[in-house]
C-alpha cells in the first residue's frame, strides 16, 4: 500500500490513538494531535560534514505516543533537507516535500546542527546535492502547502539566534518556534523532560527550565522560544498559556496560524515576543 | 500597580532599581573560570555518596529552603501536605523526581543526583504586562546572591567556602515584548540574574555539583537550585598523579580539534556520569562547540560537546561526552510525490 502521508503510515504502524482521532475531527471535535520528528546524529563521512552528538528525539517519541500524539521520527539518512523545504513552489528551492513531512503535523521536530549565523538547519546525508535548510529562504511552515506545523522546534545550534529572526524564523507561520540562541548541549532526556513539563506549565517556563543547562548541568545553554499572534495580546497568550502535553496548543484549529499566507504570498501582519535565558551567544 | 511585599530578610535591604548598571550589560563574568591552584603532584580521588534521605528530612530541607526563596517563614499547610504527598509518590513517578507544585511555589527533587531547587514561578518566568519598571542592575542583584548564600549557609544548606564565589557565572532571563512584524524590535529587558557557582574539592571544581541562585529585577529571589550540595565526600583510597599540565592538555585539544572553538578549558572533579555518584577524579575538561567550515555558506556550528583528559597519562584515550549514540527511528514512508 502506497502511503503518501507520514501520519497515516504512523497510524498504521503505531497506535489505536489516531484511529480515533480523525473520526472524532470529522464529528467536530479535536483535531489529531500529530508530530513529525527527524534527528541526525552521525555528521561524518556521509556528505554534510561536522560533529557526531547524541540522541535526544528517542524518548521524546515515546512520551507523545503515550500522551495521545501520533506520528514519524525519522533519523540519519533518512532526514532530507527538502522534507523542510516548501512544496508550493520552487521558488522556495525544487523539490520541497513539507507538505508530506515537516508542514503535515502540528508539532514539528528537528535534531542536528545549525550554520553560524542562524536561522538554518543542517543535515548529515545530502539529498540531491543539499546539506542544509534555510528558514524563510527554503521554509515556510504553517503555510502554503501543507500548513499544518503549528509548534516547530528546532534542537541545534544557532537557528534561533535573536538577530536572525526577522529574516528567517518568523517566515514560518507557527505558533511557536522552539530553539536555541546559542550552541547548547542537550541531554538525552532534555525534550521529553520539556514535554512531560508542559503537563503543568506553559512550553515557555518549561522550555527555559529544562533546556538552560547541558548534559552536565552547567548553565550553557540559551534557549529561547518565539510566540505569535494576529495581536499583541494574542502573542502573549501563545507565550504565557499554552501546554503542549495537557491542552492541545493553540486555537485547536488543525493546522498552523490563522490567515496563512498562500503560496508565494506575503505575510499579514503578526505580532511576536521572545523569552530566553542568556548564557552567552558562543560561536553563533 | 508594583505589588509591595513583607520583606523579613537582609535582602529586603537591596534596592535594585537604584543602582547604576544598564539593562542588558554588554560583559559577563567568565565562565566557570576558577582560578588553577598549584599543580600538586598528585591528588586523590573521592567517591560521591548522595544522602539517603527520609522522606520527612527532605520536606523539612524543602520547606527551608522554600522559606529563602519567599523571604518569610512557611506557614501555609497545603504546601507541606503536598510537598509530603509528592515525594511519598516519587519513587513511582517517572524517573524518581519529586514535584510539587503549591500556591506560589514549585519543588524539584532528583534523587540521583541530590539537586533540591525550588522556584517561585511569579520570578521566575513570569513576564509583566506592563513596562515601568527602572533597568535592572546586575551589581544590586549580586548583593542579593550575596545574602542568599549567606542565609543557605546558615540553614546549613552549604558552606560557603566550598564554593568558587569569586568566579560566579552570571546569566539572566531577558525578553522582548509582543512587537509588530513591520517594527524593529525592542531592546530586550531582563526578567532576572542567574549567578551560579561549582563546589569545589580540594581547590578544584567538581564540575558534578553546584549552585545556582535567580534574582529578580525587583530584589525577589525567583528560584534555588543546590545540586550536590549533601552529598558526601568520602576518598576513595586511590590517587591520580598529575603528570599532565592544563596548557599541554590544551595543547593536545587544539591538535585533535583544530576547528574546535573552546568555551571553558580547566582541570576539574568530574564523574564518570553526570547522572549518578560515582568516584569523581581530577581530569582535564574542555568544553566546546566545533564550528566547521562548509564548502560554500556559513560553517556549521555543532552543539556543545566535552571532552576529558587524563592528568596522568599524557597519551591515554580521552572521553569524549555526551556520548555519540543512535536510537533507531521508523522507516521512512515508502512513497514521495
Amino acid at each position: 500500500m502506497i502511503l503518501r502521508s507520514p501520519i497515516l503510515s504512523a497510524c498504521l504502524v503505531f497506535s489505536t490513538a489516531c484511529l480515533i482521532a480523525p473520526q472524532v475531527a470529522a464529528q467536530g471535535g479535536p483535531p489529531p494531535k500529530t508530530y513529525f520528528i527527524e534527528e541526525v546524529v552521525d555528521f561524518t563521512g556521509n556528505g554534510c560534514q561536522a560533529t557526531n552528538v547524541n540522541t535526544i528525539t528517542a524518548l521524546l517519541d515515546q512520551y507523545l505516543e503515550s500522551s495521545g500524539w501520533s506520528g514519524l521520527r525519522l533519523i540519519e539518512f533518512e532526514c532530507f533537507p527538502h522534507d523542510w523545504r516548501e512544496a508550493c513552489s520552487s521558488s522556495f528551492g525544487p523539490s520541497g516535500l513539507d507538505s508530506y513531512y515537516a508542514d503535515d503535523a502540528k508539532f514539528t521536530v528537528y535534531a542536528g546542527h545549525g550554520l553560524q549565523g542562524g536561522g538554518s538547519l543542517f543535515f548529515g546525508w545530502p539529498h540531491l546535492g543539499v546539506c542544509n535548510n534555510i528558514l524563510g529562504t527554503n521554509s515556510r511552515l504553517g503555510s502554503m502547502a501543507g500548513k499544518r506545523a503549528g509548534y516547530a522546534m528546532y534542537l541545534t545550534s544557532c537557528t534561533l539566534k535573536t538577530t536572525s529572526l526577522v529574516a528567517h524564523a518568523n517566515f514560518q507561520w507557527t505558533y511557536q518556534n522552539i530553539g536555541f540562541h546559542n550552541s547548547p548541549g542537550i541531554h538525552s532526556d532534555s525534550p521529553a523532560g520539556w514535554f512531560n513539563c508542559t503537563s503543568g506549565a506553559s512550553n515557555a517556563s518549561c522550555w527555559l527550565l529544562w533546556m538552560q543547562s547541558d548534559d552536565q548541568d552547567e548553565d550553557t545553554n540559551t534557549p529561547i522560544i518565539v510566540s505569535y499572534g494576529a495581536t499583541a495580546a494574542q502573542a502573549n497568550l501563545v507565550r504565557d498559556s499554552t501546554k503542549m502535553k495537557d491542552v492541545y496548543p493553540g486555537d485547536f484549529q488543525y493546522g498552523g496560524r490563522p490567515s496563512a499566507p498562500s503560496c508565494g504570498a506575503n505575510q499579514p501582519l503578526f505580532f511576536y515576543n521572545w523569552v530566553r535565558i542568556y548564557n552567552g551567544t558562543g560561536d553563533c | 500597580m508594583k505589588p509591595t511585599y513583607q520583606w523579613s530578610l537582609p535582602v529586603t535591604l537591596v534596592l535594585l532599581a537604584c543602582a547604576t548598571d544598564v539593562e542588558n550589560p554588554s560583559k559577563r563574568t567568565s565562565l566557570g573560570g576558577a582560578e588553577q591552584v598549584a599543580i600538586a603532584t598528585e591528588r586523590p580521588t573521592y567517591a560521591i555518596v548522595s544522602p539517603d534521605v527520609a522522606d520527612s528530612h527532605l520536606v523539612g530541607r524543602a520547606r527551608r529552603l522554600a522559606e529563602i526563596v519567599l523571604g518569610k517563614a512557611l506557614v501555609d499547610a497545603p504546601f507541606q501536605e503536598s510537598l509530603a504527598r509528592s515525594v511519598a509518590d516519587s519513587s513511582r513517578s517517572w524517573d524518581g523526581r519529586v514535584d510539587a507544585v503549591a500556591p506560589g511555589l514549585h519543588v524539584r527533587y532528583e534523587r540521583s543526583t541530590d539537586t533540591l531547587m525550588v522556584t517561585n514561578p511569579e520570578f521566575e518566568s513570569k513576564i509583566p504586562e506592563v513596562e515601568n519598571d527602572p533597568p535592572a542592575s546586575e551589581s544590586a542583584a549580586r548583593l542579593v546572591f550575596d545574602a542568599v548564600i549567606v542565609q543557605l549557609e546558615q540553614a546549613g544548606f552549604i558552606s560557603a567556602s566550598d564554593y568558587d564565589l569569586k568566579n560566579v557565572h552570571v546569566g539572566w532571563t531577558d525578553y522582548i515584548v509582543s512587537t509588530r512584524s513591520d517594527e524593529e524590535p525592542p531592546e530586550p529587558r531582563i526578567l532576572n540574574f542567574r549567578f551560579s557557582a561549582p563546589r569545589m574539592i580540594d581547590g578544584l571544581p567538581f564540575r558534578d555539583g553546584r549552585l545556582r541562585v535567580a534574582i529578580h529585577r525587583s530584589g525577589r529571589v525567583a528560584s534555588i537550585k543546590l545540586r550536590r550540595a549533601a552529598v558526601q565526600l568520602v576518598q576513595a583510597g586511590r590517587s591520580v598523579p598529575s603528570k599532565v599540565s592544563l596548557p599541554e592538555c590544551e595543547a593536545r585539544f587544539r591538535r585533535e580539534h583544530p576547528n574546535g572553538s573552546v568555551r571553558l578549558a580547566q582541570v576539574a572533579y568530574v564523574l564518570p556520569s553526570p547522572d549518578a555518584d560515582g568516584v569523581a577524579e581530577p581530569k582535564c575538561v574542555v568544553s566546546f562547540s566545533e564550528v566547521t567550515p562548509q564548502p560554500e555558506g556559513p560553517p556549521v556550528v555543532a552543539r556543545q560537546q566535552q571532552v576529558r583528559y587524563s592528568l596522568a597519562d599524557a597519551s591515554a584515550e580521552p572521553v569524549v561526552l555526551p556520548i555519540h549514540d543512535l536510537v533507531p527511528g521508523d522507516p521512512r514512508p515508502s512513497t514521495e510525490p
